[in-house]
């Protein structure tokens, strides 16, 4: 009995307790849910694509992006998909529908555009990920 | 003895068990808390981010709208190009804000610092005006905020009324143009030409 009481002391199983306990708060204090990160992961595919389209004027395809990552990304909400991913991002409108470094404008033409902002809803542009 | 080693040992497995669990539950909630948080702290930031991307053109639009409303085809609107100018910008800045606005992520723009001041240091224009200014813009919601200021300077060069040339050698005698440019000290960002006597474009129509 004296052998065993020198591992199976009360004191011993209170320690064991401890360093049970302590091991489990470092294993669990480093879980997570896997659905905020695999959101997080499809958001940036779709805002990726946005912004490389729009902002960079990268000439990406829906096709580029089912090459680069496997997922299938859209600008229109895909029916009939159990999950769909979403992101978006804001482009501002090409100044009077000018893209090139220099544009004439024509009086009574196509000038109103300086009468009133370049703005409208379609500056926010939107994107659906299908994994 | 033996009984009272067996009851410790019980007692020992059950705390650690407990615990174990207590610990497993309360961090795994604060896990998926504090992951919810990070993705909303990420669109809040990434509004932001759009928020600073297209804020140079609203400058642009505005300074545009503005010479063109005060030196354009019609004679001078009141006040001056910098008044008409600022408060042009302050408009349009606001407008831009609400389409940034949608129900969880509001965007908030605050003109901190202005600038607008007439300048003839550049050649061959009638008017030049140095424009700056420096505005926050600060995107929120109910857990996230992020604040970007942005900082634009350039030159508004304005002319009236150059003859129209097409391909650098065709003068068309009759066209009467403008000319609203901005330079940010790099290159022209915006160059327009506007004929304010004609409705056909000689650019791809030679002069008749």
């Amino acid at each position: 009995m004296l052998r065993k009481g020198i591992l199976f002391t009360y004191d011993a199983l209170t320690a064991l307790a401890l360093l049970s306990a302590g091991m489990a708060f470092l294993l669990v204090s480093t879980n997570y849910d896997p659905a905020p990160a695999r959101y997080a992961s499809m958001e940036a595919v779709a805002r990726d694509y946005l912004t490389e389209k729009y902002q960079q004027e990268i000439d990406i395809k829906d096709t580029d992006v089912m090459q680069l990552t496997g997922r299938n990304v859209s600008e229109t909400p895909p029916a009939g998909e159990p999950l769909v991913f979403y992101a978006s991002a804001f482009d501002y409108l090409p100044l009077c529908n000018c893209t090139a470094s220099s544009c004439t404008l024509l009086q009574g033409l196509n000038e109103t555009c300086l009468l009133s902002q370049d703005i409208n809803s379609s500056i926010k542009k939107e994107a659906w990920v299908t994994p | 003895m033996k009984k009272g080693f067996f009851s410790a040992a019980l007692n020992a497995l059950i705390i650690a068990a407990a615990v174990t669990a207590a610990l497993f539950a309360l961090t795994y909630a604060a896990s998926y808390d504090a992951s919810l948080r990070n993705l909303e702290a990420k669109k809040v930031a990434d509004r932001a981010y759009d928020a600073n991307y297209s804020h140079p053109r609203v400058v642009q639009d505005a300074l545009l709208d503005a010479a063109y409303q005060y030196y354009g085809c019609s004679a001078l609107a009141a006040g001056t190009f910098c008044s008409n100018a600022n408060s042009t910008y302050a408009s349009y800045l606001s407008n831009y804000t609400a389409y940034l606005n949608d129900s969880t992520i509001n965007t908030n723009a605050a003109i901190l610092e202005g600038y607008c001041n007439s300048t003839d240091t550049t050649a061959g224009f009638d008017w030049s005006y140095a424009y700056a200014v420096n505005t926050s813009l600060a995107s929120n919601s109910s857990n996230a905020e992020r604040t970007i200021v942005g900082r634009l300077s350039g030159v508004v060069d304005i002319r009236n009324y150059t003859p129209l040339i097409v391909n650098d050698t065709q003068v068309c005698s009759d066209a009467v143009l403008m000319r609203i440019a901005i330079n940010d000290s790099a290159r022209y960002v915006v160059d327009y030409y506007i004929d304010c006597n004609q409705t056909v474009n000689y650019t791809s129509n030679p002069c008749p």
